[in-house]
């Protein structure tokens, strides 16, 4: 895992040292190159004041001064053969030419035994001011190191600044960071956007959303187990009663008679079940199936088909009006789910003897599937609310699970299609027309 | 004891219903608060049984009416809501006992009798009057110590009687009690009943005040 605090960091850091190291060499090689200069015009400087002044002057320069003595400087002053001045008589230098010379006095050991010198001859005299090789570069050497230390103490406190900026700059993140981790499916508040960087506040924003998402699904979930169990309530007390009944019912008719209502209530639960079941594998989130070419023809047959016992049993006469050869894509559990609740639907309400029809037809551009019954029908305010589960119309015929035109809507949701519903024949009873968007011919 | 269920699915009312049945109370049912409250004006009952999940008027809405105009008939609340909060609304808007769906028959039963005694002060479930004992939770008469076997509506007009005792109920009152919407009544019924309970258990036992009704023997 990377941290961008742990990158920054390494980033800046290494980045720093390499510049200060490179600055630093640079200023270092610098500065020794330029000291060789200024220590060779000092020798030349120091020639020329000895020349002038040896023998009223003498001693020149001191043997005390602390310049001297680091500098190891050793100034010779000859007249002729005659060595008249040495300030170091145990550093005692053949003559050289006049100018600046580089003498090795041991040719073996190269630059540990070598001199800088620089001989003067003026007024019959010969100066020569010589300096060990040694001492000037430890000189130099330490020098340059006085130039580039501030350049290190500054890296230093460059460093400390790097690390407060960036553990400031990532606070807001810990802080979002913080707040994420407090959240659980109990606790799905938004995370507060104030006080936010510019660059979090859209990671922040797609949190909220994803947030809200969930926590909206959740309490649709929650809400619906809730519902849930509470409508299987009902329907598993009447069972028990109706075990009760059936227990103490004494002679054979009574008993035939509990059965069958025994029967009805088990039908009746296990009815509720399969919906629940049926409207949870239509959840949004359960993509199961991929989508096919579906023929609304050909469903709509079988619909019909699987429901013309029920209906016959009612005494309902059903009719599947038109059936026109169309297909759209999509899941096929979805499209049976849709058509057998509206075709179910439509038989439950309406009344034996009547009739229920259904049709598939083109409209347009689109594919239309419709059931029409003749039953009590829904006024327009209703309409809407049909669609909520668990919603059961004032006055409407018991023993409905109330989730039919939930898992309706669901359906559709996953079909990409809409319904309308609307007045049956003659202003009675209810059509529900389904319009689906076909699918492009030959595709 | 006549009952009132008030409860809008039609399978469960009429399950239930033919349950209480079973267990001898006289159940008279409406499927919404409305035709409850219509019910209560004019009929008496000992109970009522109330869903509180009706459609237009809820029932906690009933409750709350009922109680705002002095009525003190005990009601148990049936309902599939178990949360806490649908308990204690419940009870504190003026129910006295609570049922939550399922449940055991039996016990409802049970529930409808305590309900009842507590209303008219009785503290035990069984009733016990000179040789006469009657025990509702059982549905078992004594007399004298022997068992006496009793149909439901003989042993409904024996519980009726013995509930107040000294109290004289007329043939109306006691035909109230024993019948609910829709059952057939003969003229004379009540009269049989009574003619059978003294066959049963003694001539003295139920005594017949001329013009006005019956009344329960004086402790032998």
């Amino acid at each position: 895992m990377t941290s961008i605090k742990g990158r920054l960091f390494t980033i800046l850091f290494t980045g720093l040292i390499a510049i200060i190291a490179l600055t630093g060499w640079s200023v270092y090689l610098r500065v020794i190159h330029e000291l060789d200069v200024v220590f060779d015009y000092q020798l030349m400087e120091v020639a020329y004041s000895a020349s002038l002044n040896h023998s009223d002057l003498i001693p020149l320069p001191s043997s005390e001064t602390t310049y001297e003595r680091e500098a190891h400087l050793a100034v010779q002053v000859w007249k002729g053969k005659e060595l008249v001045y040495a300030s170091n008589p145990a550093r005692l230098i053949p003559a050289q030419r006049q100018g600046l010379t580089t003498l090795y006095l041991d040719q073996k050991s190269s630059d540990k035994k070598g001199w800088r010198l620089f001989t003067l001859y003026s007024f019959g005299k010969m100066v020569q001011v010589s300096q060990p090789l040694e001492a000037r570069r430890e000189l130099a050497i330490k020098i340059a190191l006085r130039t580039v230390k501030p350049l290190m103490v500054a890296s230093f406190f460059l460093i400390i600044l790097i690390l407060l900026t960036i553990n400031y700059s990532l606070k807001s993140l810990k802080r979002v960071a913080g707040e994420i981790s407090n959240r659980s499916f109990a606790v799905l508040e938004p995370i507060e956007e104030r006080n936010l960087p510019q660059e979090v506040v859209p990671m922040v924003e797609c949190i909220n959303t994803l947030l809200e998402h969930l926590s909206r699904a959740f309490d649709q979930q929650s809400r619906f187990i809730a519902d849930a169990a509470h409508e299987l309530r009902t329907p598993l007390a009447t069972i028990q009663l109706q075990a009760h009944i059936l227990k103490r019912s004494s002679d054979e008719e009574e008993k035939k008679v509990a059965h069958e209502q025994l029967k009805a209530g088990i039908e009746r639960a296990s009815h509720m079940v399969s919906q629940l079941l049926a409207l949870a594998r239509l959840e949004p989130e359960m993509h199961t199936a991929r989508p096919e070419t579906l023929s609304l023809d050909e469903q709509a047959q079988e619909i019909v088909d699987s429901y013309e016992k029920i209906a016959n049993k009612k005494g309902v006469r059903l009719y599947l009006v038109e059936n026109e050869q169309l297909s759209i894509t999509g899941e096929a559990e979805a499209l049976r789910e849709l058509m057998s609740n509206l075709v179910g639907n439509a038989i439950n309400y309406t009344p034996p003897g009547d009739i229920v029809t259904v049709a598939v037809r083109r409209m347009h551009r689109t594919a239309v599937f419709e059931v029409c019954d003749t039953g009590p029908g829904i006024p327009p305010e209703e309409r809407e609310r049909v669609f909520e589960r668990f919603y059961r119309m004032k006055g409407a015929a018991n023993g409905g699970s109330g989730l039919g035109l939930s898992i309706v809507k669901s359906a559709l949701d996953r079909l990409g299609g809409t319904i309308t519903l609307g007045e049956g024949y003659e202003g009675k009873g209810l059509k529900a027309t389904v319009e689906f968007s076909m699918r492009p011919p030959g595709g | 004891m006549r009952i009132l269920l008030v409860e809008d699915d039609t399978m469960f009312g009429g399950a239930l219903q033919q349950t209480l049945r079973l267990d001898g109370f006289t159940v008279d049912w409406s499927q919404n608060a409305e035709d409850a409250e219509l019910a209560l004006t004019t009929n008496e009952y000992a109970v009522m049984l109330l869903d509180l999940g009706l459609p237009a008027k809820s029932g906690l809405q009933l409750i709350q009416e009922l109680r705002a105009n002095n009525n003190s008939l005990p009601i148990i609340v049936i309902t599939a809501r178990d949360g806490r909060n649908d308990r204690v609304n419940g009870l504190d808007s003026g129910a006295d006992d609570y049922q939550v769906k399922p449940f055991d028959p039996d016990e409802l039963s049970a529930r409808i009798r305590a309900v009842s005694r507590r209303r008219i002060g009785r503290l035990s479930s069984v009733i016990v009057h000179g040789l006469i004992t009657l025990s509702p939770a059982t549905h078992e008469v004594f007399y004298d110590g022997e068992p006496v076997s009793l149909t439901a509506k003989e042993f409904a007009v024996l519980a009726a009687l013995l509930e107040q005792p000294g109290a004289i109920l007329s043939r109306a009152t006691l035909e109230d009690r024993l019948y609910g919407w829709g059952d057939e009544v003969d003229s004379n019924a009540v009269e049989v009943h009574i003619h059978n309970l003294r066959r049963k258990l003694s001539k003295e036992a139920i005594l017949t005040v001329r013009g006005v009704g019956y009344r329960i023997g004086e402790k032998e």
